[in-house]
């Protein structure tokens, strides 16, 4: 008896969340595909022209933290200075790298130690020196070499020595469209009721694509499985998912491989939190809620614009690892800001976003895995109706399909970057397997960071190991502490 | 805390209502282990099925059911969700679909549709499933279908801009003249891409001038291409209306005057961003006359891009005094900016003024432009304000008097270098090193007093690269 009111019990709660989670996916879904056309017809009647040669164009300083990025730090930073906008600076911020980043660096772009005082506004480990080029065609670029502090400790040096009014957060190994800064400083210049206080891009994978001089040159289809999967997986999370949560105002995540804050609120909101792993995360949410307590209109906005390329992990390895590190952050800072759950103080984020990352980040995978170990148990004592099981299953593996191919059409439709019918077809053959061979993948890995986080405790980064996107495969160790 | 009180309990009654609902829908297994008494057990499943299919009123059992009772009802379900269509065809309809699956999956199929009629959830789920298959093949042939429409239009769009530039180029080189071109460009074919051609004319006209530009706007106007852009001023999509009121602006200004001029305050921020940039195009000669009627606010967008135009096109500019006292800040803010801009050094008297304002970007606008202006009649106004100043205005008022102070202003900025903000202390520094022999002399004398704790500040500002 006790055992056929639990069993009930636990079959409603999972199919309310299967259902609710089914419904909020199609909501989003509409919004994104609306909001979608509207940026894709307001891009045609934008001139960026104007904002190239103006003396009203907003300054901006890039900031790139480096470790042990050695073998492609030249490129990289040749690829920053090479970006269109009238109003830039670089800070590369060498974050205690243990190879020889900062004397490549150094030589390739003639750079010498400047005297020069820092005035420390956010929290960060020490900063040992401030380099400068002697040569004036680089006088926008600034090297900073600092004591190691990880990812978010390099950022707010960055942050403490950047003159622009705004800051752009960036990987250095990532490929930035050169484009990227007046897309994404413009929401700050259109809006007028509202203070925009940072905007964020679409990350793509450039796996398989062809790159020179930190170029993109060819955009291609991942030949990998695994990189294959997750352009579908970053397909529905930008253009799908973020873009409908722009929107709603209420985004809480701005990807840390791109995004540009305003300068004056993320030093007046503390700047990254070098205690977490989910900087990029948390730093939005402390803006927003700094926004929130002194009740200024702000907004996050979500430019729908592939604007950062970035090589996804390529072994299950390194993913799990990626993917156990984004569990671990996203828990870090749902947990350090639980006064948001139903806070209707915070507006959309308290009532919307933040249940949202509860309900349907945190506990999917783990509400998932309880539905299976349920099942399986059903299944032991011959108790399920196969039927019905069967049926769902085909329901639930077509809506899987169904969402994943639909955001392919979105990206197809919008930016038609993969022209061949072979990379369509390749993509949706990846959208019919994932479900199968990737997703228990990366719900094993979500439980794992969950047991990391609760259990072991865990803080530090893990390694993050990288092919390189030359031909040659070079490895390149990108690890932060 | 009442309120997050108030928004949990709703959300929890949703929850229960939801909850109730499925275990209602969800779970006939169950229902019938727990109303055993309502249904024979020893039935055999198929039968059950064929029971439960018919679609009727109230069975005698179901009055006797208790809680889960509605389960036995739940042949009304299809009749609601395929009112019209009764269940028994629709089963028939399902039972006949069986021939278009192969042999190992048809008797599987023909349980399953037998059984989803015992579960409505399972029918109702199934009808999903097949809407969903549908869908994937339709939006498959989509994809499939668009990429080569796109790919084909890619291609033809390189080749008619050929086409077009290359015949606009003979124009312009007077190969060919203006009815000839018309002559050509009428072909039915390129009639279906005038948009092309408004776009290549667009960015001939913004690359030429005199004559040419000229021949431009009568080709344009020639073959009568401002009706398609009036027309497009109509369309239900905001960016054709854009486009549209962009052409006329660029191409035929005196038929978008008056559009333009009702559109500067459109409470549709894109469609006013866009008629307040176009507005300079089509009124020459007096093109800020806008800014007296702007009653919606007045974007950076709109500024920049306003900027731009009368910068290339080089053309004269009014004085920006009589925009300092409007009701909109944008716009007061603006005409600092561009009295900034253009050096209109005349409106001192104004700017100075502003100093005193409650905005704080406007104030800090102002010091910019006394700096910018070089007023130095606003030195006693911004000592006197520096210390009720922003963080950020004392640094500008700090850096202004690198323009416009003078060795009478040594005392004022030793109180600033001997502050303890950094930023504060590191730009006075500046501005007293810049301040001629005097003010270096002055520095070092304070560096001394405060035993060199300003060395690393002047060796900061002493290298120009920071």
């Amino acid at each position: 008896m006790i055992f056929h009111i639990l069993s009930t019990i636990a079959e409603v709660v999972i199919l309310v969340y299967a259902l609710s989670l089914f419904l909020v996916y199609i909501l989003l879904s509409i919004l994104s595909g609306k909001e979608l056309l509207k940026h894709f017809y307001a891009e045609k009647i934008t001139n960026y022209d104007a904002i190239l040669s103006s003396p009203f164009a907003p300054t901006i300083s890039i900031i790139a933290p480096a470790y042990n990025e050695s073998l492609t730090i030249v490129e990289n930073i040749r690829a920053l200075l090479s970006l269109y906008y009238p109003n830039f600076e670089i800070i590369i911020v060498n974050d205690g790298s243990k190879d020889d980043t900062l004397q490549r660096a150094i030589e390739a772009y003639e750079m010498e130690r400047v005297p020069y005082v820092i005035d420390y506004k956010i929290g960060c480990k020490e900063i040992l020196e401030i380099y400068k080029s002697r040569k004036k065609a680089f006088n926008n670029l600034t090297i900073l070499n600092k004591v190691n502090g990880g990812k978010a400790d390099a950022l707010n040096a960055g942050i403490n020595i950047a003159k622009g009014q705004f800051f752009t957060a960036i990987d250095v190994d990532s490929i930035i469209d050169p484009y990227a800064l007046q897309k994404m400083v413009l929401p700050f210049l259109t809006a007028t009721n509202k203070r925009v206080i940072a905007t964020g891009g679409v990350i793509r994978i450039a796996n398989s694509c062809k790159i020179k001089d930190g170029q993109l040159i060819e955009i291609n289809v991942p030949d990998d499985f695994l990189p294959r999967c997750q352009v579908i997986e970053y397909n529905r999370a930008f253009l799908l998912g973020r873009l409908a949560w722009s929107r709603l105002d209420g985004l809480l995540l701005i990807s840390g491989a791109l995004g540009l804050f305003d300068k004056e609120i993320a030093i007046a909101s503390g700047g990254y939190l070098s205690t977490t792993v989910g900087e990029d995360m948390e730093i939005v949410v402390r803006m927003r809620k700094y926004m929130a307590n002194k009740k200024e209109k702000y907004s996050v906005v979500y430019v729908p614009d592939p604007l950062c390329w970035t090589e996804a992990p390529s072994s299950l390895k390194v993913l799990g690892s990626q993917r156990n590190r984004w569990t671990r952050g996203a828990i870090d800072t749902l947990f350090l800001h639980r006064d948001l759950f139903f806070n209707p103080k915070f507006g959309v984020m308290g009532i919307l976003s933040y249940p949202y990352w509860i309900f349907y980040e945190w506990l999917a995978p783990i509400i998932e895995t309880l539905g299976i170990l349920y099942f399986i148990l059903i299944a032991l004592f011959g108790y399920p109706n196969w039927t019905f099981f069967s049926i769902t299953l085909f329901f639930v593996y077509f809506f899987s399909v169904s969402f994943s191919t639909y955001a392919i059409l979105f990206d197809h439709l919008i930016y038609h970057r993969y022209t061949k019918k072979s990379m369509i077809f390749k993509l949706l053959l990846t959208s019919w397997l994932e479900p199968f061979f990737y997703h228990p993948f990366v719900t094993w890995w979500a439980l794992r960071g969950n047991w990391d986080y609760f259990i072991r405790k865990k803080k530090a980064w893990g390694k993050m190991t990288r092919k390189g996107f030359s031909t040659e495969k070079v490895p390149a160790e990108a690890a932060m502490p | 805390m009442r309120i997050r009180f108030l928004t949990l309990s709703f959300l929890f009654t949703v929850f229960a209502l939801f909850a109730g609902m499925a275990n209602i829908q969800a779970f006939p297994e169950k229902a019938k282990h727990a109303n055993s008494n309502t249904l024979s057990s020893d039935k055999s499943f198929d039968n059950q099925a064929k029971d439960s299919v018919v679609i009727a009123p109230k069975s005698e059992a179901s009055e006797t059911s208790g809680t889960l009772e509605p389960n036995r009802n739940r042949g009304t379900f299809t009749q609601r969700l395929f009112p019209g269509l009764s269940s028994e065809n629709l089963r028939k309809l399902l039972l006949d679909w069986k021939n278009l699956f192969p042999d190992p999956i048809r008797s599987y199929y023909v349980a399953m549709v037998g059984k989803a009629f015992f579960f409505p959830v399972a029918l109702f789920l199934m009808v999903l499933i097949l809407a969903l298959m549908g869908n994937l093949l339709v939006v498959t042939g989509i994809l499939f279908l668009s990429n080569r429409i796109m790919n084909y239009e890619r291609k033809e769009k390189v080749r008619l801009r050929i086409f077009f530039e290359k015949t606009l180029t003979d124009l312009m080189l007077q190969v060919t003249n203006t009815q000839e071109t018309i002559q050509i460009l009428s072909h039915p074919y390129l009639k279906e891409n005038y948009n092309l051609l408004i776009d290549i004319l667009m960015e001939f006209q913004k690359s030429f001038r005199g004559d040419a530009d000229r021949q431009i706007i009568e080709l344009y106007q020639g073959m009568d291409l401002g009706q398609i852009s009036y027309n497009k001023t109509f369309a239900i999509f905001f960016y054709k209306q854009i486009q549209g009121i962009h052409e006329l602006a660029n191409m035929h200004p005196y038929h978008a005057t008056e559009m333009i001029a009702s559109r500067l305050n459109d409470p549709d921020d894109i469609v006013r961003t866009e008629s307040q940039i176009c507005y300079p195009h089509v009124n020459k000669e007096f093109p800020f006359e806008f800014l007296s009627i702007l009653e919606m606010p007045f974007s950076e967008w709109a500024q920049l891009n306003i900027y731009y135009y009368i910068k290339i096109h080089e053309m004269p500019v009014p004085s920006f005094n009589k925009w300092l006292g409007s009701g909109q800040i944008n716009v007061v803010n603006f005409s600092i900016l561009m009295i900034t801009l253009f050096q209109q050094q005349e409106h001192a008297e104004q700017i100075i003024g502003k100093l005193k304002v409650p905005n704080e970007t406007t104030r800090h606008l102002a010091i910019v432009a006394c700096g910018e202006l070089h007023l130095f009649d606003s030195k006693a106004v911004l000592k006197e304000s520096f210390l009720g100043e922003t963080a950020k205005n004392q640094l500008e008022i700090t850096r202004v008097f690198q323009s416009i102070g003078d060795e009478t202003d040594i005392p004022f900025l030793e109180t600033i270098v001997r502050n303890e903000s950094i930023p504060l202390r590191l730009e006075g520094c500046r501005t007293l090193y810049f301040l001629g022999e005097n003010g270096k002399n002055h520095l070092e004398r304070i560096n001394q007093s405060l035993n060199d704790i300003l060395s690393p500040f002047i060796a900061h500002i002493k290298d120009q690269r920071n």
